[in-house]
């Protein structure tokens, strides 16, 4: 019966409440969206550079190496040696290394110049290859094109197209310059990867090397192979093996190897610290909407007083009163952190298919296992709300007010 | 169920003068029985009736209802006892405006004992029957006329089975069409449940209908009381 007029008397005051729930579902909605996207964020990230185990490219910034390797994002630092590469690929602690080139673009994509081997990546062994073809083929030949899944939708772009680059990158402000003579023509489109390969076009080296040869060099010019390639990515046969590579090419002047999951690791501190300062944000929209809810219960009460003195006659006791005005706090503060928890999850899966839509940098939202520790939390900010009109309630005299 | 004797009620007056509010040397009052309770403005009718259901401490003298000795009771143990033994018909309704005339009166029932929760919803049904309120169940007091909503007091009044049914001015809000008819529910139904009435009213009407009447005096001992007594919200 104390749940019941609880409940009745909050829809006595619908606009006063709604407010009140609606300040806490904001915070919660704040809270949960911050909390939802760091974790997808994360995850997508971290499922994007799983298949890499090192990365081994010209000397500089290992972010920039693996920002412009793995989310073909930024720009490359610059070339390392054909030698380089067959020199990995010859080494027995390597069970496979697949050179990689950027610099052309269709339309804002990056144009990925590979082996073939890139379709065999994989996360683990045993698991299946990153990238699957979901239509169409592989390259065979120079100028056949493998799109990814985002390229083809956007772009609609169909096995059989053909299209024609742009010499540079996307983005860089810098004069464009069309291979018009060289166009490529698709042939596979991958299954989505829900990474930042969805947004690449991929092809062989020699097809990359040929339009700049022609272009730059003219047929018969400097050797196709003296232009080297971005990036090596190196697939270890050991740990153990990995591990001296890695301090070898460090070690030396000719390159540097980036082990990715360590780069993102320093990379999410970055993104920790904002992250914090969300964090902080939620707390401060959380403690004003429970200020909220203690002003308003306070003035409910107060404007309440000879309904409390009503059901004190009826034999209530100061025990009952408080408990009511309690019960009222926690059907406020659970209709606003439900609806938080909807609208959090809402937003972060709008921001999240957003992030896809636009860098495929992101895994989409789930399910967070702190939510029920999120709305428990919320419900006793909500009781510690309350506090202060429930004893006002609690305090209050009955006779005064039985006649008011 | 009451004896009164020598009961006297103080308020700190301004400047910290002491008012005396009700002053009722004796009263007794048997069960099953009815009696009027009048008085004129400021005699203490209101403070007395809040004082036999626990409501207000007595002052000084002795006030035992239903076999209790209020004095020495705690706020605690008076809730219990009003729950369990006293119903309350007020002046002005005093309705839960959330609640339907049903919620109402199983309102009263859910800070007591007397009725198992299983069984609430049927008694209170059977309440408002009684008063002839059947078909407004489900009504709320904003929904139902003036007379209706003190019928629903008097139903909710009579939920506990209590043993003492205190009514304060019960027919001041009403016509004289409605307040006959809400008088005659209240006697016809508190002689159904056994339950001793004490109405309190200056009303000729209302006080001719009983037979036996207590009358207040006003307090004498020199100040206006009425308006203290409206400032304590009393009348």
């Amino acid at each position: 019966m104390l749940l019941r007029m609880a409940w009745r008397n909050l829809l006595a005051r619908p606009l006063q409440h709604s407010l009140t729930a609606l300040a806490v579902a904001l915070g919660v909605a704040l809270a949960m969206a911050v909390l939802l996207l760091a974790g997808a964020f994360r995850d997508g990230i971290t499922r994007a550079a799983e298949p890499f185990d090192m990365i081994v490219g010209a000397k500089g910034s290992p972010n920039q190496l693996v920002l412009n390797t793995i989310f073909l994002q930024d720009a490359p630092i610059g070339n390392i040696s054909w030698d380089l590469y067959r020199r990995l690929e010859a080494d027995p602690r390597v069970a496979a290394a697949v050179p990689l080139g950027l610099g052309d673009n269709y339309r804002g994509y990056r144009l990925v110049g590979a082996s073939a081997g890139i379709f065999d990546l994989r996360s683990r062994p045993g698991a299946q290859p990153y990238l699957l073809i979901g239509q169409g083929k592989i390259f065979r030949e120079d100028f056949e094109a493998v799109i990814g899944a985002a390229v083809a939708r956007k772009l609609n772009l169909k096995v059989g197209d053909t299209f024609t680059t742009t010499h540079g990158l996307a983005g860089e402000g810098l004069e464009e310059e069309e291979h018009a003579d060289r166009p490529y023509r698709v042939v596979g489109i991958l299954s989505p990867a829900y990474g930042p390969y969805d947004q690449g076009i991929f092809t062989t080296l020699e097809s990359l090397w040929e339009a700049h040869d022609i272009k730059e060099y003219g047929d018969g010019g400097e050797s196709r192979r003296e232009k080297g390639v971005t990036a090596v990515l190196v697939k270890p046969r050991s740990w153990v093996g990995l591990m001296q590579l890695y301090r070898e090419i460090n070690a030396g002047k000719e390159a540097q190897g980036a082990f990715p999951g360590q780069v993102l690791a320093g990379l999410f501190d970055l993104l920790g610290q904002t992250r914090r300062v969300l964090e902080v944000i939620s707390g401060v929209v959380m403690a004003m909407a429970a200020a909220t809810v203690a002003v308003s219960l306070y003035w409910a009460g107060v404007a309440r007083r000879r309904e409390t003195a009503i059901l004190r006659a009826l034999g209530a006791s100061r025990r009952s009163v408080l408990i009511l005005t309690m019960l009222e706090a926690l059907l406020v503060t659970g209709a606003g952190a439900a609806a938080g928890i909807l609208l959090g999850h809402g937003v972060s899966l709008g921001i999240g298919l957003w992030l896809r839509e636009q860098y495929a940098l992101s895994s989409l939202p789930g399910f967070y296992p702190g939510e029920f520790f999120i709305l428990a939390l919320v419900l006793i900010l909500g009781l510690l709300a309350s506090l202060m009109p429930a004893v006002a309630a609690y305090r209050s005299e009955v006779a005064p007010h039985l006649e008011e | 169920m009451i004896q009164v004797k020598n009961l006297e009620k103080w308020y700190q007056g301004p400047g910290g003068t002491r008012v005396l509010a009700l002053s009722a040397p004796l009263l007794d009052l048997g069960a099953g029985e009815e009696m009027a309770l009048s008085g004129p403005s400021g005699s203490g009718k209101t403070t007395l009736l809040h004082i036999l259901a626990g409501l207000l401490l007595p002052g000084s003298g002795q006030v035992r209802v239903c076999g209790h000795d209020l004095r020495r009771m705690t706020e605690a143990a008076r809730d219990r006892f009003r729950s369990a033994f006293i119903g309350y018909v007020f002046q002005r309704f005093n309705l839960l405006p959330g609640l339907s005339a049903l919620e109402n009166v199983m309102a009263a029932m859910a800070f007591g004992n007397a009725v198992p929760p299983l069984g609430r919803t049927q008694r209170a049904a059977e309440l408002l029957a009684l008063v002839g309120l059947e078909h407004r169940l489900r009504h709320r007091p904003g929904q139902l006329s003036s007379g209706e909503q003190q019928r629903v007091a008097v139903a909710r009044s009579l939920a506990n089975r209590p043993s003492l049914v205190l009514a304060d001015e019960p027919t001041a809000s009403l016509d004289t069409v409605n307040s006959r008819l809400v008088l005659k529910l209240l006697r016809e139904l508190c002689h159904q449940h056994g339950s001793a009435l004490l109405v309190a009213s200056h009303d000729p009407l209302v006080l001719d209908l009983f037979p036996r009447q207590h009358q207040l005096r006003q307090p004498d001992d020199g100040v206006r009381r009425d308006d203290l007594a409206a400032a304590h919200g009393l009348a």
